[in-house]
């Protein structure tokens, strides 16, 4: 679990000695990241060595969450870095810097939320963004706050979405990477659906139909149910007789006049994600969905 | 574009559902291939044919029998319509290399008898719906009797009930045309008025078929789901993005070199994890 830094920079008083920063999130282990290799380069900096060492190995007792931080000046260089989600840490950091960020303006005082790169095809959406955060009753503080997750498609996944003047149907599996995502922050990253050696699958069909149309677009609405159901590739490998996240999808798709191809699309995932069974191991969903770029 | 720009032609386009998708295919755009063959399923096996029947000059019929080869043909029931029956409209397209196989079989969604506004509605005895003037059609109310355990009756679009105001779409008796075989309520759309217009369907002649008829089995309503959407994001908590995120690693140290400013990475240890998407 690892909800302590993300509740970090949710203070206040964090947000006022971070002004004028540039804030990044970086993963010690996910090689997957794009930039990993350089930002191994960076902690070995620190001395972790090992390729799959932590900040936590260099931090001892210090180090004992697996959220570190670590502050460097304009030019890459560290400055300072601790391993506890702690305000005085990041205070004596900021003074160690040789002079303060420079101010922020006004006009850039705006969110920089979680996105997408440009669609290789300009013709459709790069892929779907999700706003969620559990409703669970299990009680850690993460529950409460937000994810937004991005979620890249190619662009000829979107051929599935295509405008018919005809109600149809189309396979759930659309939506399968993107309901994959839908899971609880500060859950135990073993058990999330993005661990190595989970396969998973959308299986059942959405209804997509025709809505009319104004002077610029066509519109139809997409709705039906989605179960994920997931497996290890390891061990247990029979067939789960319960889905792990279990809803409905309900979206208005958009199109051009005369162009089959998807515009937009903006909908909602309501449904339940099964952490673990027993009380309080089912979180209560509920996500915006919409294609990104609007 | 914020979402409530995005939900104004929506609901607009709900205001004018059926008659601007008409209108724009007879602007032109992207009209859809006509089908083969349109007209009633005379005879019909799943995975192995269907005979389309259709009305010739002098009132005389033809019948067409079209091979379906399961997997290849595509069947698509328009909305209302369960499955392909005996009776019910279909369009047919054949394969072009070999013209008696289906390409495709759509069921068209069957026309009501009126389609109107409820003037006047008693549960399990009658109702009146209003159907307003139209081409070569004067506004006039016309009553069904509804018999309780034979009318069927079918609530789309978020209806709870029949109400007197909303949209209906009734379906005529065959054997008793005063009576309600079924009752289609689509709900009020945005803006109070009925959603999918209003006015007397023609009496299905089996030749012309209504892709725009009512959506029976609609019980999703464009507004609501944009509401919903909207809603969600604006209950989100976002404080964390007026921090000035870099989007990755590579980003940030760009963006600090250029700008003069310093760099806080919060890193996760765990296997997987991003603080900025929140799922760390």
């Amino acid at each position: 679990m690892a909800s302590a830094g993300r509740g970090f920079l949710y203070n206040e008083k964090v947000h006022q000695l971070l002004k004028g920063f540039i804030v990044v999130s970086a993963n010690t282990q996910d090689q997957s990241v794009p930039d990993h290799a350089e930002f191994r380069e960076l902690l070995k900096k620190i001395g972790v060595t090992d390729a799959k060492g932590s900040l936590g190995d260099v931090l001892g007792s210090q180090g004992a969450g697996n959220v570190y931080f670590i502050l460097l000046d304009p030019q890459g260089e560290i400055v300072h870095y601790w391993g506890l989600t702690s305000i005085d840490e990041l205070a004596k950091g900021v003074a160690k810097l040789k002079a303060p960020p420079p101010p922020v303006e006004e006009s850039q005082a705006k969110l920089t939320l979680p996105d997408l790169c440009a669609s290789s095809d300009p013709g459709v959406p790069s892929g779907l963004r999700l706003f969620f955060r559990a409703r669970g009753e299990a009680g850690w503080n993460a529950n409460a706050m937000t994810i937004v997750q991005p979620v890249p498609m190619k662009a000829d996944e979107w051929k599935a979405l295509s405008y018919s003047d005809r109600p149809r149907e189309i396979d759930a599996e659309f939506f399968r990477a993107c309901v994959t995502e839908i899971f609880p922050g500060a859950i135990r990253a073993a058990s999330s659906p993005r661990a190595p050696g989970f396969a998973s699958k959308l299986p059942g069909t959405l209804k997509l139909e025709p809505a009319g149309s104004d002077e610029k677009f066509r519109y139809a609405l997409l709705h039906g149910p989605v179960q994920l159901f997931y497996t290890r590739s390891l061990g247990n490998k029979a067939e789960p007789s319960e889905p792990k996240f279990s809803g409905t999808l309900q979206a208005v798709v958009k199109y051009g006049l005369t162009t089959p191809e998807v515009h937009s699309l903006r909908g909602m995932i309501d449904g339940n994600y099964l952490y673990m069974p027993g009380p309080n191991g089912t979180f209560k969903m509920t996500a915006a969905v919409e294609s990104r770029p609007e | 574009m914020k979402a409530g720009a995005f939900f104004i032609p929506v609901a607009l386009a709900f205001l004018f559902h059926g008659s601007l998708a008409h209108a724009q295919n007879r602007r032109g755009g992207n009209p859809p291939e006509p089908p083969t063959l349109k007209g009633k399923v005379a005879a019909y096996e799943a995975d192995a044919s269907i005979t389309i029947e259709t009305k010739v000059r002098g009132g005389q019929t033809n019948k067409t029998e079209f091979t379906i080869v399961k997997g290849k043909t595509q069947i698509e029931l328009g909305a209302g319509v369960k499955a392909i029956e005996v009776g019910i409209t279909a369009s047919v397209w054949a394969e072009k290399d070999t013209p008696k196989v289906a390409a495709k079989v759509v069921a068209e969604p069957e026309p009501p008898t009126v389609k109107g506004k409820v003037v006047a509605y008693e549960a399990d005895s009658s109702i009146t719906v209003e159907t307003p003037a139209g081409r070569g059609r004067e506004a006039g109310k016309v009553e069904f009797s509804i018999v309780k355990g034979k009318t069927r009756i079918e609530l789309g679009g978020g209806a709870k009930a029949i109400e007197v105001g909303m949209t209906v779409s009734v379906y005529a008796d065959k054997d008793n045309p005063k009576a309600a075989a079924k009752i289609l309520a689509q709900g009020v759309a945005p803006g109070g008025r009925g959603r999918g217009g209003s006015g007397a369907a023609p009496a299905d002649k089996g030749e012309n078929p209504k892709p725009d008829a009512p959506k029976a089995e609609d019980a999703v309503d464009a507004k609501k789901v944009l509401a919903a959407y909207d809603s969600l994001k604006r209950e989100c908590d976002l404080r964390v993005y007026q921090l000035r995120w870099a989007q990755n690693y590579k980003e940030a140290k760009e963006v600090a070199a250029k700008e003069n400013r310093p760099i806080l990475i919060s890193a996760s240890g765990n296997m997987h994890g991003n603080t900025f998407t929140g799922h760390t």
